[in-house]
């Protein structure tokens, strides 16, 4: 019997080969649950008190910060610190946000829909990420020590990359985050690397460096296109929310640029409007996840840029012509 | 002599010293003896278990006693099983690569043409590139990271 068994071992190992495909493909939650989850998530990052270290990968740079977050009060307050580069720190009590960046350059920050931070980059309004979106649960994993559920928002069409969230199981707050890149590749990441949930030392909330305070927008953007005058606008891509237009000027530009930003609660593109530039070429480029694609047509220039796929930069730039 | 010793103990000798050692070691019992004596004290050092006395003669009379084998016998006939799995593991990957290809045509299909980006690098990079990068992060989210860095090499590609 044993001899036989060992005989069939390799037949088995083949077969579990197989298991873990249909596992996977097995788990999409449907709209309500995913809601649930999301909703928890939202929530576990507002209301709970935790401090801890996490690390943030973008491109070639890793980057280490300490977080401190009391939510159990009734004034949210959180205090966030850079450990390695350029000293930058960042405060928030309720809705007032204070920072220090090395920089002086102006800031202003959309709390409620693009400007937000792990682990609370999840928009407010969790529900209209899954009109683009839907929820797969993945697997648990353990991250920072604690047990975690990993799952992955899936786009829905080919606009948006995804993102796998690993939810701690105890708390609902998001651990881990990655946002995947083309042929699903990792190209940007969060992880806590130690993690203490519960009552917090309130000397730890005490800002170490001169923070000014920063102009916060409260912007959930509208579904219809913009009026840009001189251009025609119709047919953005599907789940884009036009969140507002800034008029500015660039480096080596003598007119001004204006800026479009548009987002679907996860991810946010930048469309520039300009008139023709002679030497400029046309067509995509990238770097990571980061797609441009240039287009020019009657004298008139659009740029399009942002953490999508090549598809999303093109389509938003075929919705933008110049009115003769 | 034994600072070479030392070094390599280390792994800083360098390699072209390395056969000028190794036989200075041959004829020079006593490097081999210090050589031991080393390696006994810094197993003591690091807490490794140490073995008993004599344990290399020992070791060196049992390996040279022991026959050569020249090519290993082969221990089993195969099994009808493993005959049939060749045929068998066939039948699923196709089947797998199958379920795969209809799954991707069944889920691809309603999207949009690929844009085909050419990924071939032209050598002169736009500055203006930037400034657009830096525009863009500005606005969109995490103002703690230091994206400009990150986007500092953006390379310029075209497509067809």
């Amino acid at each position: 019997m044993a001899d036989l068994l060992n005989r069939l071992r390799p037949l088995v190992f083949c077969v579990s080969l197989f298991l873990p495909v249909s596992a996977w493909a097995g788990s999409e939650l449907n709209n309500a649950d995913a809601a649930i989850v999301l909703n928890k998530m939202v929530a576990a990052a507002k209301h709970n008190d935790f401090q801890g270290l996490f690390t943030h990968l973008h491109g070639d740079s890793t980057e280490t910060f300490r977080i401190v977050h009391v939510g159990s009060e009734s004034v949210e307050i959180e205090r966030r610190e850079s450990l390695d580069g350029p000293r930058r720190e960042y405060f928030r009590k309720g809705d007032q946000v204070s920072i220090y960046l090395p920089s002086k350059r102006a800031v202003s920050l959309d709390r409620r829909f693009s400007s937000k931070l792990f682990p609370q980059h999840l928009p407010e309004n969790a529900e209209s990420v899954l009109l683009n979106y839907k929820l797969k649960r993945v697997g648990m994993e353990r991250v920072a020590g604690l047990n975690t559920q990993m799952y992955e928002l899936q786009p829905r069409d080919a606009y948006r990359f995804p993102l796998r969230l690993w939810m701690h199981v105890e708390s609902g707050l998001i651990l881990k985050s990655e946002r995947l890149g083309p042929s699903s590749q990792a190209v940007e990441l969060f992880v806590f690397s130690s993690l203490v949930m519960g009552k917090v030392d309130r000397a730890l909330l005490v800002p170490i460096n001169p923070l000014r305070p920063v102009v916060i927008e409260s912007n959930q953007g509208v579904a219809s296109a913009p009026l840009e005058p001189a251009w025609q606008i119709e047919r953005l891509p599907h789940g884009f929310r036009f969140l507002k237009s800034i008029k500015r000027s660039l480096i080596d530009k003598e007119m001004p640029v204006v800026q479009h930003l548009y987002s679907d609660g996860l991810v946010t593109v930048s469309v520039f409007l300009e008139p023709a530039v002679v030497e400029v070429k046309e067509g995509a480029s990238h770097q990571g996840a980061m797609h441009m694609y240039v287009r020019q047509t009657n004298g008139k220039m659009v740029t399009v840029l942002g953490e999508v796929p090549p598809e999303a930069v093109k389509a938003f730039a075929l919705a933008f012509n110049p009115i003769k | 002599m034994k600072e070479k010793l030392s070094a390599l103990m280390d792994g800083e000798l360098a390699t072209s010293e390395l056969d000028a050692l190794m036989a200075e070691m041959r004829r020079n019992p006593e490097l081999i003896h210090d050589w031991q004596c080393w390696h006994q004290a810094s197993d003591s050092l690091q807490e490794h278990p140490l073995l008993s006395p004599q344990f290399m003669t020992r070791f060196s009379a049992r390996l040279a006693a022991e026959p050569t084998v020249v090519a290993p016998q082969r221990l089993k006939r195969s099994s009808v099983i493993k005959k049939l799995l060749v045929p068998l593991t066939a039948v699923a990957s196709i089947a797998f690569v199958g379920v795969a290809v209809w799954q991707s045509n069944a889920t691809f299909n309603a999207q949009p043409a690929m844009v085909a980006v050419q990924s071939v690098k032209v050598s002169n990079k736009v500055p203006a590139v930037r400034a657009y990068l830096a525009a863009h992060s500005q606005e969109s989210g995490n103002v703690l990271a230091e994206r400009d860095i990150v986007y500092a090499d953006f390379g310029v590609e075209s497509v067809r």
